[in-house]
């Protein structure tokens, strides 16, 4: 399908005019200079024109007689369906519409928009745009945009939601430091999206990279499900803009819909195997590296370095991101030894010393690359007075194309060292102006070679019963009430597998009396009213009572205090719960995206969550790996793993809740947010017990 | 003839409905009936004549033959104290008489409203007490729920300050989970002290709630929805000042909201329009974004336009809501069905002498 964008055999250029700086000039000279119309057929469509550019022009679509593969639209929005209807008629399968005016206008636009999108289905026709800046492929060449030239060839196709950012990342491209395969401004998305971009990459030949400024997108699961196996194939690196509160309601002014939340964004994106950019600076450095070079085997780093303040940089910057410095192989560091002058360090970071020539650079290179403990290699120089930058160059980048792991250089310096830079970019070495960024770019690399080693996820279904929790739902609906609380929500907890602590509902202190004598002290009371859902705010809760007389005493106060503090909650009195054995504290909560849907959180109870704000987030449903990968990514992790000589908690007792909420927000989509608060999880193998929870219906 | 003459512990406990619902109901008997507010603190223009609120929307709704200024014969403005004060007496009572003979003539039943509470007129002579020896009535009153301790002890002082006048009590707006308090416990013990308990009505929120066409009145909105929306009726108002998540999460837990936030505040906007939304009231007069519009006409939500920032906003309504705002049929024909329900009609006959 995408085959009529990038390789048509012909174009229609509805809005062709034959005054420069006009759009519809633009483009017709676009599709001229990128060479398109040397091998191809250029229709300019303009009724008062005979030729434009010395290409014959037509006064509509319906007047050429051969087919047309591709229009593009560029006349004022309220022509836009009248053309659009002919271009259906003369059966052009694929039409970009650059025109604005439409969604981004307001009302009148959008229902413009609405009435578009109607009638491409109506003549099947795919869309891009409108409201962008075109698309572009080098390698058919085609350039349809109106855009100022055309990008060099290279392996990177992108894709930008906004054209303005399009044509400033062009711009760099121009200047010679990455190339493009194809390059799509996707505007206002009335049809075509990213994940349909994503689809037929895949699997192109010329790009070894996807590369995409995002704002928001419109199926967040499905983006997620595609992405998934598309980054499998091909590594997408995507710079999501909106990320802070300020941020995401630009983004929302911009799409018009709610935006996703940050921590949603991350989450599904790492779930995806989408490697993240988080500035414009990073899309470029890392898909440089991705685009240009082999991916990283493993995150064992050399460094080469004719400097030793550069080189011990780059050491702090590989270990600070969690990759190693590679521990060379002891004959690398004999050969290396004997050749280099005894001032140098043949051990890594290999310092190859100021006065190194490319003939030393070579040799380090050559062995460093072939020792069996190097994955990836970061070349450094530092323009002394006597270095060849030059030859230098043209040796690592010799070099670097016969190897199967990535090279990455970084020539420092700007006024001697472009000339060597110049000649890395040009073959294909990517180049970074100060280390960090380099190692930066090794990690992002990293990353995705561990996001594309785990297996497609697999979703385990445990046996529950859905039948007892829609009942709990119809009741509470019943009674007009959106909110479900503790005592309630014991029912679901049972329903789908969790173990929870014995409890029983007392309307009188009575009876709270006698139900601590069955349960057996000491107890916990907690007060019981749907209207309460955080009860310790209000002193509705009190542990370890031990007798008959605590328990008189704090069911008085709780319903006092619930009373005083929520003046009309219905109180149905407190609930008495056996005390369980003291363990670890922690939360799981989930939190409906409006974008990706069911956000789970896994955090430690108390400070950690709420000062600290170590939480970590999957978007359900998920697989046990990822699960495992949640416990894994909290900075208290150590705290699972038992410290001060408290025994390690169960792990597996967490996953299983994980996947136990995963799976009950993936059945009832009503549920909008929930939390268990706190799981307690007992030493290894005892499992963990749920003691609150609360959730909320849509 | 009769006279019921209905009063309240506080502010908004339902006082003027229960007036209304009494009066149709009479009038179903085929009762005639006439309405006096006696003492008014709520003036209002008509016709270029100051008269009482509740007084003229009761005339309204009843269909009574005489003026709204004649069913409210004193009106408590501040120059009618100050000449209270100045001259020692007040000499009001001639006043409410001539207006109680003159509506009462060819009347069954004279239904007489009195003042929020049971403190208010005591300055000007004019207390519940004092109005209804003046014009031999027995007294109704209205008690709003508002704890399990607090209803008994409205009741006894209620008992305590009418003596002999007094009738008996409504409860008002018991939420679900008192009402077996109140029916159980409260009631047979108020009765041994020898209070009759004419009815216990349930609490009924949207009875409390505000329409689309009030605030629109109330606040001159602009209405940027099309469709017909006066009717829907918001039960609970929010302020929209969070980040979107924050806001996201708490508009959850409310059904059936009003949400108050700026124009530009499209976050805040998109997250009420996910959520269980009536209306939105955007303020400084700051329209939204066509899809905001849009979301909003979709989904049948109203959305407002007002000048004033959200603080005067939230003022302004705060101000309009907990009056009458039975205006609403919907509103007015749940609440009869609620007394229809709920109160002991007989008893009450009894108690003011047309069984």
């Amino acid at each position: 399908m995408l085959d009529k964008f990038f390789n048509p055999q012909s174009v229609a250029v509805i809005g062709a005019s034959r005054e420069p700086g006009k759009l519809g000039y633009d483009i017709i000279h676009n599709l001229v200079e990128c060479g398109y119309s040397k091998e191809h057929t250029v229709y300019p469509i303009n009724p008062k024109a005979d030729e434009i550019l010395n290409i014959k022009a037509y006064p509509s679509v319906l007047d050429i007689t051969g087919p047309v593969d591709l229009g593009v639209i560029v006349i004022p929005s309220k022509y836009v369906l009248s053309a659009l209807h002919e271009c259906g008629k003369k059966g052009i399968p694929a039409i970009v519409i650059i025109t604005a005016g439409f969604r981004e206008a307001g009302h009148e636009g959008l229902a413009l928009e609405q009435e578009v999108q109607k009638v491409a289905r109506e003549y099947n026709i795919r869309l891009i745009g409108p409201n962008c800046l075109g698309i572009i492929d080098t390698f058919t060449p085609l350039n349809a945009s109106f855009a100022a030239g055309t990008p060099p060839q290279g392996p990177v196709n992108f894709t930008s939601q906004s054209g303005a950012l399009g044509t400033a990342v062009l711009d760099i491209a121009m200047a010679g430091r990455l190339g493009f395969s194809k390059f799509v401004s996707l505007g206002n998305k009335a049809d075509l999206n990213e994940i349909d971009l994503f689809r037929g990459w895949a699997d192109d030949s010329n790009c070894n990279v996807i590369m995409a400024y995002i704002e928001g997108v419109p199926d967040g699961q499905q983006f997620m499900e595609e992405s998934r196996v598309i980054s499998k194939k091909k590594p997408i690196v995507a710079l999501k803009s909106g990320v802070t509160q300020s941020g995401s309601r630009a983004v929302s002014s911009h799409t018009g819909s709610l935006a996703g939340s940050e921590q949603a964004y991350s989450a599904a994106f790492k779930q995806a195997g989408i490697v993240r950019a988080n500035s414009m600076e990073e899309m470029f450095d890392f898909s440089l590296a991705f685009g240009y070079q082999p991916l990283l085997p493993g995150d064992r780093i050399a460094v080469i370095t004719n400097a030793g303040g550069p080189g011990i940089l780059a050491t702090d910057a590989i270990e600070r991101c969690g990759l190693k410095l590679a521990q060379l192989d002891d004959a690398t560091k004999q050969i290396l030894s004997d050749y280099l002058p005894a001032a140098a360090s043949s051990a890594n970071p290999v310092d190859v010393l100021g006065d190194a020539m490319a003939d030393r650079y070579e040799f380090a290179l050559d062995k460093v690359a072939h020792d069996p403990n190097v994955d990836g290699i970061l070349v450094i120089l530092t323009p002394q007075s006597m270095t060849d930058i030059k030859g230098t160059a043209e040796a690592i980048a010799n070099l670097a194309d016969q190897l199967d792991r990535p090279v990455l250089t970084s020539f420092m310096g700007e006024a001697r060292s472009n000339e060597g830079i110049d000649i890395l970019t040009r073959r294909g070495v990517p180049n970074y102006p100060f280390p960090e960024r380099a190692a930066a770019a090794l990690k992002a690399m990293s990353i995705y070679r561990e996001a594309r080693a785990l297996p497609l996820p697999q979703y385990e279904k445990f046996k529950v019963d859905t039948k007892a929790v829609q009942a709990v739902f119809d009741k509470a609906r019943s009674e007009g009430r959106v909110t479900i609380g503790d005592f309630e929500a014991r029912d679901i907890l049972t329903a789908y597998g969790f173990t929870i602590p014995q409890v029983e509902l007392a309307d009188t202190a009575d009876k709270a009396v006698e139900i601590a004598g069955q349960i057996g002290y000491p107890v916990v009371l907690k007060i019981a009213s749907p209207d309460i859902l955080h009860k310790t705010d209000v002193g509705g809760v009190k542990v370890g009572l031990r007798n008959a007389q605590d328990v008189r005493d704090a069911f008085d106060l709780i319903v006092y205090r619930a009373q005083r503090y929520v003046p009309n909650a219905r109180i149905w009195g407190c609930v008495v719960q056996q005390m369980t054995q003291q363990g670890l504290e922690v939360l799981v909560g989930m939190n409906r995206d409006p974008q990706f849907g069911p956000l789970v959180t896994f955090a430690l109870g108390g400070i950690y969550v709420e000062i600290l704000k170590d939480a970590t987030f999957r978007i359900a449903p998920f697989s046990r790996d990822e699960a495992h990968q949640m416990l894994g990514e909290l900075r208290a992790r150590a705290l699972l793993d038992g410290v001060r000589g408290k025994p390690p908690v169960d792990k597996d007792a967490i996953v299983d809740t994980l996947l136990r909420i995963g799976q009950l927000v993936t059945d009832f989509p009503e549920i909008v947010e929930l939390d268990i608060n706190p799981l307690m999880v007992f030493e290894q193998e005892q499992g963990a017990a749920a003691i609150d929870m609360r959730l909320v219906l849509k | 003839m009769n006279s019921l003459y209905i009063t309240s512990i506080e502010n908004y406990s339902g006082k003027t409905a229960v007036c209304l619902a009494i009066g149709k109901m009479l009038q179903a008997r085929n009762h005639k009936i006439g309405y006096l507010k006696p003492v008014s603190y709520q003036p209002m223009q008509v016709d270029g004549l100051t008269v009482d609120e509740d007084a003229n929307f009761i005339k309204k709704i009843l269909d009574l033959p005489h003026g709204a200024w004649d069913l409210s014969p004193v009106i408590v403005t501040p120059q009618v104290l100050s000449e209270c004060l100045k001259n020692q007496i007040c000499n009001l009572d001639e006043k409410i008489r001539e207006a109680y003979r003159k509506i009462s003539e060819d009347i069954d039943v004279m239904l007489l409203e009195g003042g929020a509470s049971l403190r208010m007129g005591y300055a000007i002579g004019l207390s519940a007490p004092q109005v209804s020896d003046m014009l031999d009535a027995r007294v109704l009153v209205v008690v709003k729920f508002r704890g399990q301790m607090r209803v008994l002890d409205d009741a006894l002082t209620a008992q305590f300050r009418l003596g002999d006048k007094f009738a008996g009590v409504l409860i008002n707006r018991v939420p679900d989970a008192d009402i077996s308090f109140v029916k159980e416990q409260a009631v047979p013990f108020l009765e041994k002290q020898g209070i009759a308990v004419l009815g216990v009505l349930p609490d009924q929120p949207n009875l409390a709630a505000i329409s689309v066409g009030e605030m629109v009145q109330t606040l001159g909105a602009e209405v940027l929805t099309n469709g017909q929306h006066e009717d829907a009726l918001a039960e609970t108002m929010m302020v929209g000042a969070m980040g979107s998540q924050e806001a996201l999460s708490r508009f959850r837990k409310y059904q059936n909201k009003g949400v108050i936030t700026g124009g530009d505040r499209i976050d805040v906007q998109l997250a009420a329009l996910e959520t269980s939304t009536v209306v939105l009231i955007l303020t400084g007069n700051l329209r939204p974004e066509a899809s905001v519009l849009n979301l909003a006409e979709q989904q049948g939500v109203a959305v407002l336009l007002v000048p004033t920032n959200t603080m005067e906003t939230v003022e302004t309504l705060e101000r309009a809501f907990g009056r009458t705002h039975l205006g609403h049929a919907g509103k007015l024909a749940t609440f009869e069905t609620l007394m229809a329900q709920n109160l002991d009609a007989g008893r009450l006959l009894k108690l003011i002498g047309i069984a």
